[in-house]
């Protein structure tokens, strides 16, 4: 039982801090777009300001780490 | 191979699933409801979605902290990832241009590459549903 609730509280934990850390980091990040203008937001508002539509089309990736895309028609 | 260990990894996995959306979900409240409420299919119920969701995910993640509630925990979450992957083909097939209501990072994935992942955590949760020992 102890060994078991570790494994999962130290997922769960995991979780928390990813979740709370990325949502710290995001809200500096900056966004470089298709017309290769840089903007700087959280990724959920750049999607919706910037990339309104589905997610089948890139439409801007993070500058940093540039695997991370935002996609939209 | 024992069974314990590979249930212990497949609910670590849906805990980490579901803590990290429902709470990013929830950190990012008012961009997902905006985006829950530009669906065509659940526009209606969007502000209480937009509460539930995220809450639902955290208890199911508690329900598979403990043994005693790990089972149901299971089904509950083979129940949801199967209403998710549902609810994405659905989209797939009628409402292409709508953004993707996910949680974190999950937002960046494309529809197909959030079905594959949703099938493959449906696989998982089944596999522990079925080695689980029943009470």
């Amino acid at each position: 039982m102890k060994k078991i609730f570790s494994i999962t509280f130290l997922a769960a934990v995991l979780a928390a801090g990813t979740a709370f850390a990325g949502r710290s980091e995001e809200s500096s990040t900056e966004w470089m777009l298709n017309d290769f203008s840089v903007v700087v937001g959280l990724q959920s508002d750049i999607k919706t300001i910037y990339c309104a539509g589905a997610n089948n089309v890139q439409c801007a990736f993070m500058v940093e780490a540039p695997y991370t895309l935002i996609r939209k028609p | 191979m024992p069974r314990k260990p590979f249930i212990d990894i497949i609910c670590a996995l849906l805990i980490f699933l579901f803590i990290y959306t429902g709470i990013s979900k929830l950190l990012d409240y008012h961009t997902f409801r905006r985006q829950l409420g530009q669906s065509p299919f659940i526009t209606f119920y969007a502000p209480l979605l937009a509460w539930a969701l995220p809450l639902g995910e955290i208890i199911i993640a508690g329900m598979l902290s403990f043994n005693r509630s790990r089972l149901a925990g299971l089904y509950l979450s083979f129940f949801l990832l199967c209403l998710f992957t549902f609810y994405l083909a659905a989209m797939l097939q009628l409402s292409y241009y709508i953004p993707c209501s996910c949680g974190g990072v999950l937002q960046a994935l494309s529809w197909q590459a959030h079905i594959i992942l949703n099938i493959v955590f449906i696989l998982l949760t089944a596999a522990g549903t079925l080695l689980q020992p029943k009470q």
